[in-house]
């Protein structure tokens, strides 16, 4: 006999408990990554920082260095032009995707410094691994003060490609 | 140091939607599996640890406090690791720790992920830093798409995506013998190749699927362990690693963490040359270029060799070192338990319990896992002898 015959209990038609939950959250920025986001909304300008043990120059800018662990002894404008370092394809039509549409993935190695960056570019073929890009800044009063200021990175043909790792 | 092995080993199949089971069942299915499978009873446990990735994949905040009853924990110690992909060999390292360390003879690990319960596109959304990632939170296959573009860049034109087709092929086909694995449909590399972009260069055919799925292992101290086991898998060597959370600062094509996590582990088990010591490898494929990635930087062969390696067929079940017998993480990939999967699949080599997907002759077996944005490794070697 199954369970619950005796009773007339039938088998589950409810197999699911749906439920939405939505959470608000204020992150702190800290020192360094807030005077990051100030240049960046104010004044157009990408921050890089100075290891103070071994010279490293982290765009963006962490207040510790990931390499040797020293703190920073300062700020260094890098940029604009940029490296590409990988890229991959995105569709863009997925939930929650940063972009309508297809877009590229990018990690971009900005002038003058030694670090990579997370952004993103359009789907053109000439985003490819070396090519030179630059940031397409957001008009000054809708810029917010975050990442996406940088509205992505397109292709910059004013010159030529800079080697990967060029300082 | 105590020695420590592992005794028994247990799974639940892998599927993309577990209706019949919650969580805390599904855990269970694995945990009674192993206890029953190194013939023991919940009573003889002395200590649980758990391991499972992000809390958003289920949206259970501290899940341990609801786990806990259903695996044989009251009464016991329990705690809970979280290190994303690794979670589950996380989970193993802390449970093999509090045997050799003398504080439990017996102690069970236990990794499980439900991924289904949620769009874990949202999910993982949280999990980039909110600070610089997290605008641009690409699906795990965006980045692994950039991943095997920065591969096949550097290794042009000695690897090719052919290449990852073979691994994709080659898996497949070891996920047939396998009883608990999700995807078991055969493939061909032109069917591959030709399959839809995932994420260029990937194509659908070379990702994972989403599981539900849980997997445990019972780890007893060297005295016990001969006793009630007669051809138990030694830990004879194990390595973990962190680097950047961040991506761009790790080396995609040969991440750092993965390379030094393996050196600690072959030093531990004397291991020098692992392609001619080792007989089997478990590595974490999420995505079909990654077993070629992790190939090279553990040492199995030498940078941009990876593409030969898997063409001339030695890491195929019967080859010369076979890689991934099981179907690996290509075919089933319960997220916070899929490196303990890798390393209860090594384990099963060497105590001679694979069943079908048995490499015969097995006496040291390799488990790797990534976590994170690639910045997690562990490395596990099992041998049948220490």
């Amino acid at each position: 006999m199954s369970k619950g015959a005796e009773l007339a209990i039938e088998p589950p038609e409810l197999t699911e408990l749906r439920v939405q939950s939505i959470s608000e959250y204020s992150w702190s920025t800290g020192e360094v990554t807030g005077s990051f986001l100030g240049a960046l909304q104010k004044h157009g300008k990408i921050l890089g920082a100075v290891c103070s043990g071994c010279g490293r120059v982290a765009a963006p800018p962490l207040s510790y260095c990931e390499s040797c662990g020293s703190g920073i002894s300062d700020y260094k404008e890098v940029g604009p032009r940029g490296v590409v370092m990988s890229w991959a394809g995105a569709p863009g039509d997925t939930e929650g995707a940063p972009l309508d549409g297809p877009f590229r993935f990018i990690l971009v190695r900005l002038a003058g410094a030694d670090t990579e960056m997370v952004h993103l570019a359009p789907d053109d073929e000439r985003i490819r691994i070396g090519a030179a890009v630059r940031p397409e800044f957001r008009p000054a009063p809708e810029r917010t003060g975050s990442i996406t200021d940088i509205r992505w990175f397109i292709p910059d043909e004013s010159g030529p490609d800079p080697e990967p790792g060029e300082r | 140091m105590r020695a420590a092995a592992v005794t028994g080993t247990g799974q639940t199949r892998y599927a993309s939607r577990r209706d019949d089971v919650n969580v805390c069942e599904m855990a269970r299915e694995a945990a009674l599996r192993a206890i029953q499978d190194a013939g023991l009873r919940p009573c003889d446990i002395d200590a649980v640890v758990v391991g499972s990735g992000a809390e958003v994949f289920e949206g259970i905040n501290y899940p341990e406090h609801w786990l806990a009853p259903a695996i044989g924990a009251t009464g016991k110690p329990v705690m809970r690791l979280q290190t994303g992909g690794t979670a589950g060999a996380s989970a193993t390292i802390a449970a093999f720790h509090h045997v050799i360390s003398g504080l439990y003879d017996t102690v069970l690990a236990v990794a499980y992920q439900k991924l289904s319960d949620n769009s874990s596109r949202d999910g993982l959304s949280t999990c980039f830093d909110p600070l610089w990632d997290r605008d641009f939170s690409c699906p795990p296959v965006v980045l692994a798409g950039a991943q095997s573009r920065q591969y096949l860049d550097r290794h042009a034109p000695g690897v090719t995506e052919e290449h990852g087709a073979m691994v994709a092929v080659k898996n497949r086909g070891n996920a047939a013998l396998n009883p608990y694995a999700q995807l078991t449909e055969p493939v061909t590399v032109e069917q591959v190749m030709s399959s839809p972009p995932a994420s260029e260069p990937l194509k659908r055919l070379d990702c994972c699927p989403m599981s539900d799925g849980a997997v445990a292992m019972v780890i007893r101290e060297g005295r016990e362990a001969r006793r009630s086991c007669a051809r138990p898998a030694w830990f004879a060597g194990m390595g973990a690693c962190s680097e950047s959370y961040y991506v761009p600062h790790v080396d995609m094509a040969y991440p750092e963490s993965c390379v030094r996590s393996a050196q600690q582990a072959y030093q531990m088990a004397w291991v020098y040359e692992p392609f001619k010591e080792l007989d089997v490898a478990e590595v974490f494929d999420a995505f079909s270029f990654q077993e070629l990635v992790w190939c090279e930087a553990l040492g199995i062969c030498g940078p941009g060799e990876a593409g030969k390696l898997v063409e001339s067929g030695a890491t195929a079940i019967d080859g010369s070192f076979p890689v991934n017998p099981s179907g690996g993480v290509l075919c089933a990939n319960p997220v916070g338990a899929a490196a303990m999967v890798r390393q209860a699949e090594a384990a099963m080599q060497v105590m001679g319990r694979a069943g079908d997907h048995q490499v015969p002759g097995v006496q040291k077996a390799l488990a790797h896992a990534w976590g994170g944005a690639l910045q997690f490794s562990t490395v596990t070697i099992f041998a049948s002898e220490l």
